[in-house]
C-alpha cells in the first residue's frame, strides 16, 4: 500500500549513499588544502609558527568535515519523509531550515526517476516531479529505493480523464 | 490542401539584424581593427557578414507556415528540418511587435507562447498586416463564446498621465548611470566637444574648492531635471499610447511609440494579478498593476509580466479588477494580519543589519557619533516594523489568494486558487522558536510568500491550498 496517506520514511541506505558523498566531498577539500599548505610550506618565506597554526586549522577543518559529514546524512534522514494520498504528495526535508511540500496531484506535469551512479550502486533513485510552477516548477525526492519511486511514479501518472485538457 | 505561407521577404532583412545584435562585440572589433589598418580583420568582417546573410537567405528559403483547422504548423530548418504543430486552443500568449523598420514594410513580428518554458513556440519575423489578421481570426475562433461582448477600450492612457508615470517610477536613474557608464566606457570624457562642457559645468558646480551651497543647490536641481526628463522620455516611448481593450474573452494590450507591441492574453489563462503602488503613486493617487499569465515567463518570473496599466487612478482599480479577473470577489475579501509578535522579529533582523553598519561607521567618524547613528537606525527599525506589520496583510477566499506586503513600496498579488501548483511551507530555525511559517504558494509565473504567520494557521492553509488545488483540474 502506498498511496495510503501515512507517512513513509526513505530508505536506509539514503544515510549510506550521502555519507560517502561527505566523506568525497570531504576528502577533496581536505587534499586541495593539504597541497596549498605544502605549497606555502616550501615557496612562501613565512614563519614555523604560522605554518603550524595553519596546520592545526586545516587538521580542525578536516575533522570537521568529516564529523559532519558522517552525522548530517543521520539528521537529514532523521527529517525526511514523504506521504502519498489520492490527491497529494507530501515531501518532508531540511535539518535547520525545514520545509513540507505539497505536491497536487492533478498538477504533475510529467515525473522522472533519476539514478546517479553511486545511487545505481545501492539501488536508489530520486524522483523529480515537473509542475507549471516557478519556484518549484521541478520538485526532487531523493533516497528512495527504486521500485518505491517506480512505483509512486506509476501512482503519479496523469489519469485518462485528465488528459482531456 | 492548405496553401503554405511564407514570411514576408523583409525578414531576411530583421534575421540578419537580430545576428549582427548578437555579433555586435566582435564587430565591432572587427571594424576597430579595421580603423588600425589590419587587413586579417577586414576578411573576417567580410566572412562574418556573408555568413549572416547567407544564412538569413537560407532561413527564409526553407521556412513555412500553415494556418490548418485546429493548428498553427510551422516547419523549418536548414540542416535539421522540424515541424512544429502549434494548436490554436494551447496558444496562451499571442504577441505582436512592430517597431519602425517593421512599419516601413507593412510587417510586424508575432511570438506564439504556449506555455512552459520561457521560449515563445514560435517565432514569425515578419508577416503581413493582412495574413496577422487571418492568423489572429483563427486563433480566436478556437476560444470565442458566440456571446462574448464586442471590442471594448476600458483604458487608453493620456500622455499627461505618461508624464506622471515617468516622474513617478523614475527609471531616468537607472538610464542616466547607463549613460554615463557608456560615455566613461567609450572614453569620451577625454574628447573635446559636448561632454568637455557637461565636465566643466560639473567641476564649476561642484567647485570642489569651495562648497558653495548656491553651486550645489544648481548642480542637484539640475541633475534633477535631468533624471525626471530622462523618465519621461522613457515612459512615453516605451508606453505611448497605451490602451486596454476586451476582445471576446481576452485582454489586449497595445502600447509603444517606435516599437508597437500588441500582447493578447486569454482571461482564463491569467494566473495572478499584482498592483503596485510607491510612495509617489500613492500621493498621486495611483497604482501600477502587472498581469502574470502561464508559461511564458520560465526562470525569470518577474522580468517577462505583462503590464496591465503603466499607470492607473487608484479609484479606477476596481472597475479593472472586475473586468481581468471577474471570477474573483475582491471587495469581500477578509484581510487577516500577520502574526502578533512578528513585528519584534521583524525588528531584531534590522538591529542585526544595523549593528555593523553603525560599528563600522566608527571607522569614519568619531565613536561618539557611531551611537548617534546606530540610534537613529535602531529608531528607524522600529519605524519599520510598526508599519511593515500595519500593511502586510493576507487573506483567502474560496477562489483567491492575496498578499499585500510591504508599507514604502506596496505590492498587492492576488492569485486564483486553480491555478496554484506546489505549496510549501517553510520553517527557519527562527519560526520554530517563534512557534511561525512561511507559506509559498507557486503558480505558473508567479511565487508569492508570506511569512511570519501563526504556525497552526500557516499549517491549515497549507492543507486546505493543497486539496482544493488537487480537487480541480488546472488548466493553463
Amino acid at each position: 500500500m502506498l498511496a495510503d496517506g501515512a507517512r513513509h520514511q526513505l530508505d536506509p541506505r539514503f544515510i549510506r549513499v550521502e555519507r560517502i558523498v561527505g566523506y568525497l566531498t570531504t576528502a577533496t577539500l581536505s587534499i586541495a588544502g593539504f597541497v596549498a599548505l605544502a605549497l606555502v610550506a616550501v615557496f612562501a618565506p613565512i614563519q614555523v609558527v604560522w605554518l603550524a597554526v595553519f596546520a592545526a586549522a586545516w587538521l580542525v577543518m578536516t575533522i570537521a568535515f568529516a564529523w559532519l559529514a558522517h552525522r548530517w546524512p543521520e539528521l537529514e534522514f532523521r527529517h525526511a519523509a514523504y506521504s502519498v494520498d489520492i490527491q497529494v504528495l507530501e515531501i518532508r526535508g531540511g535539518v535547520l531550515w525545514r520545509h513540507v511540500r505539497k505536491v497536487p496531484r492533478s498538477r504533475v506535469q510529467h515525473t522522472d526517476v533519476a539514478q546517479s551512479p553511486l545511487e545505481r550502486r545501492y539501488g536508489l533513485a530520486t524522483l523529480v516531479i515537473h509542475t507549471a510552477g516557478t519556484e518549484h516548477a521541478r520538485v526532487t525526492l531523493g533516497g528512495l529505493a527504486h521500485q518505491t519511486a517506480l512505483d509512486i511514479r506509476e501512482h503519479l501518472l496523469p489519469r485518462e480523464h485528465l488528459d482531456a485538457g | 490542401m492548405l496553401a503554405d505561407r511564407r514570411l514576408h521577404p523583409s525578414a531576411i532583412l530583421f534575421g540578419a539584424g537580430k545576428h549582427i545584435k548578437s555579433l555586435a562585440l566582435p564587430l565591432v572589433l572587427a571594424v576597430i581593427g579595421m580603423g588600425r589598418g589590419n587587413d586579417v580583420w577586414a576578411y573576417v568582417f567580410a566572412a562574418v557578414l556573408a555568413f549572416i546573410v547567407l544564412h538569413g537567405l537560407l532561413q527564409y528559403a526553407t521556412f513555412r507556415y500553415q494556418l490548418g483547422d485546429g493548428e498553427l504548423v510551422i516547419r523549418s530548418g536548414i540542416v535539421f528540418r522540424s515541424e512544429r504543430h502549434v494548436p490554436y486552443a494551447r496558444i496562451h500568449n499571442f504577441d505582436v511587435s512592430q517597431h519602425v523598420i517593421h512599419r516601413l514594410f507593412g510587417v510586424v513580428e508575432v511570438r506564439i507562447q504556449t506555455g512552459g518554458g520561457s521560449e515563445p513556440e514560435g517565432v514569425l519575423r515578419a508577416i503581413r498586416t493582412s495574413d496577422l489578421d487571418a492568423m489572429r481570426e483563427r486563433v480566436r475562433g478556437q476560444e470565442l463564446p458566440a456571446s462574448a461582448p464586442a471590442h471594448r477600450d476600458v483604458i487608453a492612457v493620456p500622455l499627461r498621465e505618461l508624464v506622471l508615470a515617468g516622474l513617478v517610477e523614475l527609471r531616468g536613474i537607472a538610464l542616466f548611470a547607463g549613460g554615463l557608464g557608456l560615455v566613461w566606457e567609450l572614453g569620451l570624457s577625454r574628447v573635446s566637444g559636448p561632454s568637455e562642457l557637461v565636465r566643466g559645468l560639473i567641476t564649476w558646480a561642484l567647485g570642489i574648492d569651495t562648497l558653495d551651497p548656491f553651486r550645489i543647490a544648481v548642480a542637484i536641481s539640475a541633475l534633477l531635471v535631468v533624471i525626471a526628463t530622462l523618465s519621461v522620455a522613457w515612459a512615453i516611448v516605451r508606453f505611448y499610447d497605451f490602451r486596454v481593450r476586451f476582445d471576446g474573452d481576452s485582454v489586449q494590450t497595445v502600447y509603444g511609440l517606435l516599437t508597437r507591441i500588441t500582447t493578447t492574453i486569454p482571461l482564463r489563462r491569467i494566473q495572478s494579478v499584482t498592483v503596485a503602488e510607491g510612495p509617489f503613486h500613492r500621493s498621486l493617487g495611483r497604482v501600477a498593476v502587472d498581469i502574470a499569465s502561464a508559461g511564458g515567463s520560465g526562470g525569470q518570473a518577474e522580468m517577462e509580466r505583462a503590464r496591465l496599466a503603466p499607470i492607473l487612478p487608484a479609484a479606477a482599480l476596481p472597475q479593472l479588477l472586475h473586468d481581468v479577473v471577474p471570477d474573483l470577489a475582491l471587495d469581500k475579501l477578509a484581510w487577516q494580519p500577520l502574526a502578533p509578535r512578528a513585528g519584534r522579529r521583524v525588528f531584531m533582523r534590522s538591529v542585526l543589519i544595523a549593528l555593523p553598519i553603525a560599528a563600522l561607521s566608527a571607522i569614519v567618524v568619531a565613536w561618539w557619533w557611531s551611537f548617534g547613528i546606530l540610534f537613529a537606525l535602531v529608531a528607524l527599525a522600529a519605524i519599520h516594523a510598526r508599519a511593515y506589520m500595519r500593511h502586510s496583510r493576507w487573506a483567502i477566499d474560496d477562489d483567491a489568494f492575496a498578499i499585500r506586503r510591504g508599507w514604502l513600496w506596496r505590492r498587492t498579488t492576488l492569485v486564483r486558487r486553480a491555478k496554484v501548483q506546489v505549496v510549501s511551507l517553510a520553517e527557519s530555525p527562527f519560526d520554530r522558536r517563534h512557534a511561525m511559517a512561511r507559506l509559498d504558494v507557486d503558480t505558473a509565473g508567479t511565487s508569492i510568500a508570506i511569512p511570519y504567520l501563526p504556525y497552526e494557521t500557516a499549517a491549515q492553509l497549507h492543507a486546505t491550498i493543497a486539496v482544493a488545488a488537487a480537487r480541480t483540474e488546472f488548466r493553463w
